[in-house]
């Protein structure tokens, strides 16, 4: 009876608490196939000394009716570049306005500072692509579309 | 040769025997005042003599150890009945009940004991610095026998840890019960040390894990208990030892060839290369004995395409060891590892939409480099009670980046420790050592530091009936680039309580420390939009461990060739925890945070069923890991843990055949420091990991087969942000032993 013992209670632990946690695994969900838009930012000309760095900025359409806070349809803005190089962001499928901005902070210092950025009626950024580009983003699509910036 | 099973009526058997040399009046009747038990133990399969069985007599501390044919005896035991239990690393364990003994007449018993590949190294040397019955520690420790290690053939022993209850690793950084998280490598709260000496870099605390010859490790300890009091800094959130083995008693030489193949990505638009990559990983190993003396040498060669651009590796690796028996009083060992390697360097993706490719402009990073390790290890008995073992230790590394962000190191680390311990009749045994350690750097993104400590530490454990009871401490003194850094003192006390040889309670506390590194302190580099800076100011952090367990093994019943479940809880309370927090201008110091708490439930089992036909390991833990303010109030989960973590595995063992299916799931990490899950198109997504392995292996005569899937379901996630995972890798690894 003895050696039975260890076995029927530890057993009877192990069940409890293994199905406790079976049912509070997340589901499987691995990282998927994405959509986005990428390409190549090239920068002719020299970069003035107030912009820290250059990025392509992603907002809603529903911006263009509402410039006074364009902050709140800011979606996502590529990794800042110093130079000219390959630029990437991850969207969901939808309908989109991409233009490139100059930052006016350091990148580093507005990824840290992105929120409060948002809420402010003016964004460090500077536009430097006439006007807008509009483009749609299906399922699982990753446009390529380069851009010019001149100084 | 008769082998008597656990089958077989034991209180029986026993009277049997006794009554057949009762009957034979055989001359090696004893004076009828004095009793003795004697006998042999076995192989089960084979009938051949098993050295080194360690032999309990029950509800008693006498007790002995089978000679080198598997022989033992017992002496001067009262009339009566006994229960022995019979223990061996890599054998179930057993318990021969009713053993009667009769006044003058010798009781002779022949006990066969089953292999299974579950049964861990019984005696730990680990938590206590000293052997010691794993159900005696008052410590949590788990161990990993070498049949386990041989039957997953891994070459990198991060991929056994990683299955272990409360392990997990994230970029080559261990991480025991959620203590170290992930610190950009940069500082570790968990010890590896190598026959007991530290392996870990001088400057940030890393591990190589490619200098570990995981085909010549004979046993892994796993201590989750803080383990600052013995082994200080590094160790307050638990110390892995690997202990690498002696040469066998006869010549042995083995050849080993593994070739792996990635699979491409299951989706098609991260396809990266056009033909598949491949790893390719020999061994040549031969030991032998000289006389009393004993060695083995290794070379092992490893290419490995990677399975990501900038993952791929190359490396020349050779390590020995000899070791030198000197007489009855007097042994030495001498262990050297030497790597030469060179490998593809990112630190991130291209992108999310190609995680698998390097990014923009750093396709020609790699770097090289060589390492080498020199371990002496001598041993002296002085006398009966007294033995002092001292470990000299150098490691040397040397390596340079070239490609966009040319780069270069060199460190040093010197050890030297000295270990006296004496036993006082009462069971009272007293431990006092000396270690030394000297490191130093020179490297682009620290500059040139030099760091030393002295440290001496003091372990008393005196067993009284069914308890063990240890008390210990540890003082030790740093220096940074010849400054005062810290003097720390760290206090332990535990205790174990064994009421039966199947049940084991443990209590334990101790307070741990961990001085900042010269990464921590000095490091000044720049990642992605990240900078990080140096802190010099840093100061060294502390914990309070407490733990309660225990632990229930059984071994051969009806059905069940082994039983093992071992729950724990614990509570760890760090003040000045050291980790990477960026700033609102984007610079990352490490910084001492106010408090954190890391609250856990650990439960691991272990079932070896149907005359070892089939086994299950399953481990799962608990944490709940918070960062607090002075006032002791939850500011947030600490980054870089997994709250939850599950891991199984089954083996079936028929016809010669051995088949596994392992399964790992960590639960989402919750906190990251550097790339925020963006709600709106979720760029940097984090999920669950679920992880699903599966083997196939045969020994046929001297020939061993093993294949393996790892990542059966191509189940692609990060750890670190911005870092994919392993993809599916097939690996057949054939060895041929002479």
């Amino acid at each position: 009876m003895k050696s039975r013992l260890p076995v029927i209670t530890g057993l009877s632990v192990w069940l409890i608490l293994s199905l406790g946690l079976i049912f509070r695994c997340d589901s499987p969900g691995d990282l998927e196939a994405v959509s986005g838009i990428q390409g190549r930012i090239q920068i002719n000309g020299v970069m003035p000394d107030s912009i820290k760095a250059v990025a392509l900025v992603v907002l809603l359409p529903e911006a263009i009716n509402d410039q006074e806070h364009i902050g709140a349809y800011l979606i996502n803005y590529s990794e800042p570049l110093y130079r000219s190089g390959a630029y990437y962001t991850q969207l969901k499928p939808g309908q989109y306005m991409g233009i490139i901005v100059g930052l006016l902070v350091d990148p580093g210092i507005f990824a840290a500072n992105i929120d409060s950025y948002l809420e402010s009626p003016e964004l460090p950024l500077v536009q430097l692509t006439e006007g807008v580009h509009a483009f749609l983003i299906r399922e699982n699509e990753m446009q390529e579309i380069d851009w010019d910036i001149d100084f | 040769m008769r082998i008597f099973q656990a089958t077989i009526a034991r209180p029986l058997r026993s009277v049997l025997i006794a009554a057949f040399y009762m009957g034979v009046g055989l001359s090696q009747q004893l004076p009828q005042n004095q009793t003795s038990i004697s006998g042999r133990v076995v192989d089960a399969r084979s009938g051949s003599g098993l050295p080194g069985v360690n032999i309990q007599i029950q509800r008693s501390p006498s007790g002995t150890t089978s000679d080198l044919e598997g022989y033992f005896q017992l002496y001067d035991l009262p009339p009566g009945n006994y229960g022995l239990s019979f223990s061996m690393m890599g054998y179930a364990p057993y318990i021969e009940k009713n053993v009667a003994v009769v006044a003058g007449i010798p009781t002779e018993l022949q006990i066969g004991l089953k292999l299974n590949i579950l049964a861990s190294p019984q005696v730990v040397v680990t938590s206590s610095r000293k052997e010691q019955d794993i159900m005696e520690s008052p410590f949590s420790v788990s161990a990993i026998g070498p049949r386990e290690i041989k039957a997953k053939a891994v070459v990198n022993m991060i991929d056994i840890l990683s299955y272990e209850s409360g392990v997990s690793t994230i970029k080559g950084q261990l991480n025991i019960r959620g203590t170290s998280g992930y610190t950009m490598g940069a500082g570790t709260r968990s010890l590896l040390l190598v026959d007991g000496i530290p392996m870990l870099g001088s400057a940030a605390g890393n591990v190589t894990w490619g200098m570990i010859p995981s085909s010549e490790v004979d046993r892994v300890e796993i201590v989750k208990s803080g383990g600052s009091a013995l082994y200080g800094s590094s160790a307050m959130g638990g110390v892995v030892n690997i202990i690498t083995r002696n040469a066998p008693p006869e010549p042995e030489t083995r050849i080993s060839t593994q070739i792996g193949v990635y699979s491409h990505p299951r989706i098609e638009q991260w396809r990266w290369r056009d033909k598949r990559g491949f790893v390719y990983n020999t061994e040549l190993s031969h030991s032998r004995r000289f006389g009393e003396h004993a060695a083995w040498l290794r070379i092992q060669k490893r290419r490995d395409d990677g399975f990501m651009e900038l993952n791929w590796e190359e490396a020349l690796n050779v390590s020995g060891k000899i070791k030198l028996n000197l007489g009855n009083a007097h042994s030495a060992a001498v262990f050297l590892n030497a790597l030469a390697d060179k490998s593809g360097l990112t630190s991130i993706w291209k992108s999310s939409a190609n995680p698998f490719e390097a990014p923009e402009g750093s396709k020609n990073d790699l770097t090289e480099g060589t390492k080498t390790i020199l371990n002496g290890h001598y041993n002296y008995v002085y006398s009966q009670d007294v033995v002092i073992k001292t470990k000299v230790s150098g490691f040397w590394n040397t390596w340079v980046g070239s490609g966009a962000d040319p780069n270069f190191s060199t460190e040093s680390r010197y050890y030297e420790e000295i270990q006296s311990s004496k036993t006082w009749p009462g069971k009272l045994t007293g431990i006092f050592g000396l270690t030394l350690q000297q490191n130093g750097v020179d490297a682009q993104i620290f500059g040139k530091h030099n760091s030393n400590s002295l440290a001496a530490f003091l372990l008393f454990e005196k067993k009284i009936h069914q308890f063990t009871l240890s008390t210990g401490s540890r003082w030790e003194t740093y220096r940074v680039d010849g400054n005062d850094q810290d003097q720390v003192f760290s206090p332990q006390l535990a205790l174990n309580w064994k009421p039966a040889p199947w049940m084991a309670f443990r209590i334990s506390t101790g307070q741990g420390f961990r001085v900042p590194t010269v990464a921590e302190m000095f490091t000044s580099a720049r990642r992605s939009i990240f900078t990080v800076e140096p802190n010099p100011d840093l100061v060294s952090e502390t914990s309070v461990n407490r733990e309660i367990g225990i632990v229930l093994l059984s071994g051969q019943t009806r059905f069940l060739d082994l039983f093992k479940l071992d729950v724990a809880v614990f509570h760890n309370r760090f003040e000045n925890f050291i980790e990477p927090i960026p700033d609102s201008s984007a610079v990352i110091h490490f910084e001492n945070i106010s408090d954190a708490r890391i609250l856990g439930l650990e439960m691991g089992l272990g079932i070896s069923a149907f005359n070892n036909l089939l086994d299950y390991k399953s481990a799962f833990t608990i944490l709940d890991p918070v960062e607090l303010d002075a006032q002791g109030d939850v500011l947030d989960t600490l980054s870089y843990r997994h709250r939850y973590h599950w891991v199984s595995s089954l083996g079936i063992h028929y016809w010669g055949l051995d088949a596994s299916l392992e399964y790992r799931y960590l639960s989402r990490i919750e906190s990251v420091e550097l790339f925020q899950e963006n709600v709106f198109t979720e760029q940097d997504k984090r999920v669950p990991i679920h992880v699903w392995n599966a083997g196939l292996g045969s020994e046929y005569g001297p020939w061993l087969f093993l294949f393996r899937v790892e990542n059966i379901f191509q189940y692609y996630y990060t750890q670190l942000e911005r870092n994919i995972e392993e993809e599916r890798i097939f690996t057949f690894t054939v060895e041929r032993q002479l």
